[in-house]
């Protein structure tokens, strides 16, 4: 390959001599020691969408926020009885408050968790939670509250758009060839069997697309 | 007159994984694994379609971190020695295998391919593969587009616009500063997609991006065409919807084209196999075994049992799937023409590593599709997105769903129980950023360049390939380790700037380590009015 060595090849071999200078032993490269902090002493909660069922949420309260309210309840002469995330729906609400949500549920907070993975079980709709303390008489002391997400539609949209109507059966079809059902299937058929492969080939993953190089390098 | 069209999008990505502290690092070589089986053969394959004036169209979305590994210049000096070192791995097997009639020619065919590949790198592309994909622009038939910055997954950044701006834009303007002007389209990290996203593209001058099926099937309200037309959000920007049945023909494990037994087996390597003296030298730096990319077995069946690799069965294999492709890609667009009422367009993508790393017929297979539409039917031809949007005035307006095109089809695989935990960092360390950016709207000089740095922190820790490897356990501790390690350098420099302290001798290692985006501009991260 290198019996005469050209000025390119020279020049390449400088470069390389050029890398030396970066293993400086004393870097500071990747370090397994690397301790993050533990928080950034703020009161927040954050709330995320993992997908049309699921949501994710995780805080963080600095002890004196959590002290403030804790006098708030003594000097109300109220007992804790436990720490809670209280879980709103919010869809269509405008202003959320606090006190205008269609509903709500409490997740009880056990062993110092920090973060919480949420079934709302209801595609297409709006969220928001609070995290706080509940009194033994059921009065809710909220300690912050999350920003709202609204999580996806499971399904086709019942809106349909007037300037691109087609027939009922028509959509079906092209819905069906779409999501790599058999072609030539029934509107009717398709429609019935739809809904149950449709669930089964989102939720299997069966030929997701993402980053298959690294996964090549899985031991 | 052609009733349909095929767009194949290939996406090529790799997180910035340059190390130069280090000879030779295992996650480097990814890289170097990348440009030798796949990026290389695919410039081989797409050059010859172009001398022999092949009536073809691709799309390759190549993300801005694979496109600084292909800029580094110390990534191609090492590039260049991996493939010498292929060069001579291949002449001892040759001598090692010359009386062994199936290995002799096998070993002869990886020998002539390290060859060519050296050749075309150092002669025709003077050591920078860059140069291929700038020539590949200048032509009709291949549509470059983009990714995000850092392949940042961006549904998980939606409580913080500037940050999912950020990666676009910074995108944008990498891609502008090599091509000299901005990409049509691009290619979300991982098709994630969430409401309103599409006005940040917009905003950044992108015309069309991608997306899994459902997030165009889900849309508001009710898409006309299914998948097999475009639609404009009411931004304005076009979407496209990926085609289930032609992605399963290549991606499906169990259906698809690369599990057949004629083609080469991807876990045996002379790298494992080989004694270990003889094969040490090839290996990676601490000597743990590798794979060296000679592999001489072709899959045979499912068990362990493996016959010798045999190139010319491999090629008519390769033929016959080619041929079934193109013949299901007729019968499916003629039904679709039929039901449509326009010509339909199929959406193809797949990652481009697919093909030659992972498939090693995978390059060829392509190259033959590619000239058997050409040659053997009017059905229909090839496309690209942005070419597809001329042909009609019209298309209908819809909202596409929040989705992506991971398993299971959201956002689990990057919010999990294995890496939930990197979230509360990411979100905190971009909104000090934005604080920042907000606070010093006119910075110059050392905090300038503190600034800057802090957003190249930031981008880096917000790939989404470091939860994906936390999550399917592949290399989790190297990835848990990056994602630490740029929210430490990040909150040290916060903090240094903060303090009126910067500590210069360190900052400038960290860019030196860290070299890619040269131009980019924290300002990105303020507010916009």
């Amino acid at each position: 390959m290198s019996k005469d060595k050209t000025d390119k090849d020279l020049r390449y071999e400088q470069m390389a001599g050029n890398i030396a200078k970066f293993d400086t032993p004393e870097e500071e490269h990747i370090s397994k020691r690397i301790n993050l902090p533990h928080g950034y002493d703020h009161d927040r909660i954050v709330l995320m969408v993992r997908d049309p069922w699921w949501i994710f949420t995780y805080w963080e309260i600095a002890q004196q926020k959590e002290d403030t309210v804790k006098k708030e309840l003594q000097r109300r002469k109220k007992k804790i009885a436990k720490s809670v995330l209280r879980v709103y729906e919010v869809t269509g609400v405008k202003n959320f408050n606090g006190t205008n949500a269609r509903r709500y549920f409490d997740i009880e907070l056990k062993n110092m968790a920090r973060s919480w993975c949420i079934d709302t079980g209801t595609p297409n709709s709006s969220w928001c939670v609070e995290i706080g303390i509940l009194s033994e008489d059921g009065e809710f002391f909220a300690l912050a509250r999350s920003n709202i997400v609204k999580t996806p539609r499971f399904g086709p949209s019942d809106l349909l758009d007037e300037t691109w109507m087609c027939q009922e059966d028509l959509y079906w079809k092209l819905f069906g060839a779409s999501g790599g059902f058999d072609i030539g299937k029934s509107s009717m058929e398709m429609k019935e069997i739809f809904q149950k492969r449709l669930t089964e080939w989102v939720t299997s993953g069966a030929f997701g697309g993402s980053a298959s190089f690294i996964l090549t390098h899985k031991k | 007159m052609e009733k349909g069209y095929l767009a194949f999008i290939l996406h090529a990505h790799l997180p910035f994984v340059r190390h130069p502290e280090h000879e030779s690092f295992l996650e480097e070589s990814w890289f170097y694994e990348g440009v030798i089986e796949t990026y290389i053969p695919l410039i081989i394959m797409l050059n010859r379609l172009l001398e022999d004036k092949v009536d073809f169209k691709i799309t390759l979305s190549l993300s801005p971190t694979l496109l600084a590994m292909f800029e580094d210049e110390l990534l191609n000096i090492r590039l260049e020695k991996k493939i010498k070192s292929l060069i001579e791995l291949s002449e001892k097997e040759i001598w090692r295998n010359k009386d062994d009639s199936h290995l002799a020619p096998l070993a002869r065919m990886y020998n002539e391919m390290y060859c060519e590949f050296l050749k075309i790198y150092s002669d025709r592309y003077h050591h920078r593969l860059i140069n291929a994909f700038k020539e590949f622009d200048r032509t009709a038939n291949i549509e470059l587009i983009t990714c995000g910055a850092t392949h940042g997954y961006l549904p998980l950044m939606e409580l913080y616009p500037q940050a999912a701006r950020a990666q676009i834009e910074v995108a944008v303007n990498s891609y502008k500063n090599i091509f000299g002007h901005i990409p049509k389209g691009i290619w979300l990290p991982e098709c994630g997609y969430y409401p309103g996203l599409d006005s940040i593209l917009k905003d950044a001058g992108i015309r069309y991006f991608i997306l899994d099926t459902h997030g165009i099937l889900f849309g508001e309200p009710r898409p006309r065409f299914g998948v097999y037309n475009p639609y404009l959000c009411k931004s304005g920007v076009a979407v496209f919807g990926r085609d289930v049945e032609s992605s399963k023909a290549v991606w499906s494990a169990v259906e698809g084209y690369p599990g057949d037994f004629n083609y080469r087996e991807f876990y045996r390597d002379i790298g494992y196999d080989l004694d270990y003296d003889y094969i040490k030298g090839y290996l990676n730096g601490d000597g743990t075994r590798i794979a060296t990319g000679i592999k001489y077995h072709k899959i045979t069946g499912k068990g362990d049992y493996k016959e010798y690799y045999n190139p010319q069965i491999a090629r008519e294999t390769v033929n016959n799937h080619a041929g079934n492709f193109v013949f299901n890609r007729v019968k499916q667009i003629e039904y679709l023409h039929r039901e449509v009422g326009r010509k339909p367009i199929v959406v193809a993508p797949y990652d481009a590593e697919l093909f030659g790393h992972w498939w090693f017929e995978g390059i060829e297979w392509l190259g033959c599709v590619i000239r058997k539409t050409a040659a053997d039917q009017n059905v229909f031809k090839l496309t690209t997105p942005a070419e597809y949007l001329s042909f009609y005035q019209d298309y209908q307006v819809i909202s596409p769903a929040l989705s992506s095109w991971g398993w299971k089809g959201y956002s689990e695989v990057w919010l999990d129980g294995s890496n939930d935990w990197i979230y509360s960092h990411l979100h905190k360390i971009a909104e000090r950023l934005i604080g920042f950016a907000n606070k010093f709207p006119r910075a110059t000089g050392d905090l300038e360049k503190a600034l800057n740095h802090l957003a190249r922190e930031l981008l880096l820790a917000q790939s989404s390939d470091w939860p994906f490897m936390m999550k399917t356990n592949a290399c989790a501790d190297y990835a848990t380790q990056r994602v630490k390690d740029h929210i430490y350098a990040f909150n040290k420099l916060y903090s240094m700037i903060e303090g009126n302290n910067i500590d210069q001798r360190w900052l400038n290692k960290r860019i030196a380590q860290y070299n890619l985006f040269p131009s980019i501009d924290y300002r990105i991260y303020q507010n916009k009015l």
